[in-house]
């Protein structure tokens, strides 16, 4: 029990460490940029405009609902990775103690039979993930494949590690099954898939499946704090950042009217205004305002934008993803965003734009 | 790092930013990007130059004599008050017709359509005439806020000075869908603010109340062009197909990409004055999809889309892609033509197919 709380606790220690001082510089790098009073007393004044927001676009994943299959499987995950927080903390509990349960709701036969619910529902996300990804695989289809220029080598890393969060989550529920500490124990079949893997794991015997009790329970804090660290180093930051992305965009949205030309988080009087003091559009990486920043760091790369692009879908340089996750591999000693356009046809746009990380070596944001 | 034309490609058609799920702000990131080109680079698309001129100089974007502007008006069989001052207080609606409205060809029968209309059902409203500026969309599209800043405050002083700001109980009629979305939407944070309608809002409206009667039938398959800036930017999709779904004897057929998911014609985000060079062209892309629905009549409800269509259809014409009789018109003279009576229908809009 000591040697399994030791292990447990120590890893956690270190992934909030690394991720936590990850986060710490992300946060550092966008206040960097310029201010956004605006949005600060937009959602000040407007609560519930943004709780609206909130609850329809995170909760109610209604915009990713526009695309009915990739909409249902994200929404599977989203709503199984909330609902399995719960597993998370009887997996915690259990480096304490051995029979830990969450007290009053933790033995019902219901409770039991959700997070099973969601653990499959999470894998038949990521399942269909998987193969909308292969069916798009942009080395096959080029252009014409949302995922063009995204960062898929960071999308199979994060897909292995949320079917590696349900199995391992699986099989240390199984092999409780088996040595009699499962919470759920007394309401027979109703967890079911821990029960059928428990049903698989009985005849390795009680020696066995205690081993795979606290192997499992910290293969399962090991690949979820990794997947912490993951996250912060990658795309899937939207993890923590696309509800405060929601919560401080343009409402309704982001169309109608631009927005007046701001320096210093003041609207610009071009009577007094200075273009060596005074902030002049976006020249600079340090020009974003921190919600700027934040629409980088949100970007998963999911392509809906570049598929529904006149520009892109003709033939032009433009793709609305590329440039975000250009703009985002600009890197923090902040050159310039901008180089002449070469005219002599000595294929500079295409290294430009489709491989920025190749370019900008201080880029870390989009690295795994 | 960025080329700068991926910059000037966009269009500013805002699919990005709706599609988007967690509401990334593209075209707040271009349009900030393409400020600093222009404001402190001086680097933007050549081509752009003379029409900016035209904008300082002139106050549109061709460069035309101010007096144009009155045209269309003596055109009109019918009188229409030139407002020089405050708006009277019997007249409702102030229409601002637009540079295209005024001094493009196609666009001014679209402006003579909707005037008639007006007129007809009974409707008090007075224009500007040579009064009216470019709204400053394509200087502010285009990055250079500078421009639009200028024609902004010239236009809301003559706005001001008409007396129909909100709260006169006068309304500001729009034909064109960038400078609805300029003057509804941008003017306010410049201190502007107007209850501004589309026309094709009123004309629904009109339709509804029974005071515009289509009667005649023309037998046409019509498919409808949402423009970006009335549909997505702003949120009008169904009044236009509610005049077009009120025309007596005609079938709709809708693209595959309507609505909110429209398809851009091109012309926004001021690329409507920048040539277009690279990949394939997105009018001819949008033109194509409308012909695949076999419509005989592309209806679109901004001078912009017209053109931009009008001028696809054309080469495809040429080329046999497109029949002779397809038309990319106006709702607004589909509309008036079928108020018509048969023999008049046509009358100033050239081509009225007889399909029968």
């Amino acid at each position: 029990m000591v040697l399994r709380m030791v292990v447990g606790l120590v890893l956690t220690a270190v992934a909030l460490g690394i991720a936590g001082r990850r986060l710490w510089w992300l946060k550092r790098l966008a206040f960097s940029g310029q201010p956004a009073p605006e949005r600060l007393q937009f959602a000040r004044e407007h609560p519930a405009t943004d709780l609206e927001a909130l609850a329809t676009e995170v909760i109610g994943q209604r915009k990713m609902l526009k695309w009915t299959v990739p909409g249902m499987a994200h929404a599977d995950t989203f709503w199984g990775f909330i609902v399995l927080l719960l597993t998370v903390i009887e997996a915690y509990g259990a480096l304490f103690q051995r029979t830990f349960y969450i007290p009053g709701i933790g033995q019902s036969a219901a409770l039991g039979f959700i997070e099973d619910l969601f653990a499959v529902g999470v894998l038949c996300g990521i399942i269909t993930f998987t193969v909308i990804r292969v069916k798009n695989n942009p080395h096959r289809e080029g252009r014409a494949s949302r995922f063009f220029g995204s960062h898929t080598r960071a999308a199979w890393v994060v897909l292995a590690m949320i079917a590696a969060v349900i199995i391992t989550l699986l099989i240390y529920r199984g092999a409780q099954e088996n040595t009699g500490v499962f919470p759920y124990k007394k309401d027979g079949p109703w967890p079911f898939a821990s029960w059928v893997v428990g049903r698989w794991l009985r005849p390795l015997g009680y020696g066995v499946n205690s081993v795979l009790e606290v192997v499992f329970i910290l293969a399962q804090l090991g690949v979820i704090m990794g997947f912490l660290v993951v996250v912060t180093y990658s795309k899937h930051l939207h993890i923590g950042l696309a509800g405060f992305n929601v919560l401080f965009s343009r409402r309704p949205n982001a169309l109608g009217p631009l927005e007046p030309m701001r320096s210093n988080g003041k609207v610009l009087n071009f009577e007094e205004a200075d273009p060596d003091t005074d902030t002049f559009g976006i020249g600079k990486i340090e020009n974003l305002t921190w919600k700027g920043f934040l629409d980088l760091g949100t970007c998963t790369g999911c392509g809906r934008c570049q598929s529904q692009c006149p520009a892109w879908a003709t033939g032009k340089p433009l793709n609305p993803k590329q440039l975000i996750l250009d703009l985002r591999t600009t890197p923090s000693p902040r050159p310039r965003i901008f180089w002449p356009t070469r005219t002599d046809g000595s294929g500079c746009r295409r290294r430009c734009w489709l491989r920025p990380t190749a370019l900008w070596s201080a880029a870390r944001m989009s690295a795994v | 790092m960025i080329d700068p034309e991926v910059i000037w490609s966009c269009t500013n058609c805002g699919a990005c930013v709706n599609e988007c799920p967690v509401d990334i702000e593209h075209i707040d990131h271009i349009n900030g990007m393409r400020r600093h080109q222009v404001l402190i680079q001086s680097a933007f698309p050549q081509e752009a130059t003379t029409m900016l001129n035209n904008l300082e100089r002139r106050g549109n974007p061709w460069g035309m004599a101010e007096d144009k502007r009155a045209e269309w008006i003596t055109e009109c069989d019918f009188e229409i008050p030139v407002l020089d001052g405050k708006i009277p207080a019997e007249t409702e609606y102030l229409f601002w017709v637009g540079c295209a409205g005024a001094l493009e060809d196609r666009a001014k029968k679209a402006t003579k359509a909707i005037a008639e209309l007006l007129h007809n059902a009974g409707v008090q409203f007075a224009v500007l005439g040579p009064g009216e500026t470019c709204t400053g969309d394509p200087a502010g599209r285009l990055g250079n806020e500078f421009v639009y800043s200028m024609l902004a405050q010239q236009n809301i002083g003559t706005l001001n000075q008409a007396d129909v700001a909100r709260g006169s109980g006068k309304k500001v009629i729009a034909s064109c869908a960038h400078c609805f979305n300029t003057i509804r939407r941008e003017y306010p944070q410049l201190g502007g603010n107007y209850e501004v309608v589309h026309h094709t809002e009123l004309l629904a409206k009109l339709v509804e109340e029974g005071k515009i009667t289509p009667v005649t039938e023309n037998g046409q398959k019509i498919t409808y062009h949402d423009p970006c800036f009335l549909g997505r930017h702003n949120k009008v999709f169904a009044p236009p197909r509610e005049i077009i779904g009120a025309l007596p004897g005609t079938q709709v057929q809708e693209m595959e990409r309507s609505g909110s998911k429209s398809f851009c014609c091109g012309a926004g985000g001021g690329r409507m004055w920048l040539e277009e060079n690279t990949g394939t062209r997105i009018n001819d892309t949008r033109a194509t999809e409308a012909l695949g629905t076999g419509a005989d009549v592309i209806a679109t409800a901004c001078p912009y889309c017209n053109v931009m269509l009008g001028d696809a259809v054309n080469a495809k014409k040429a080329t046999g892609e497109a029949r002779e009789n397809v038309e990319v018109i106006d709702v607004a003279q589909l509309l008036v033509r079928s108020t018509r009576l048969r023999e008049q229908a046509g009358a100033d809009t050239a081509t009225l197919p007889r399909s029968e």
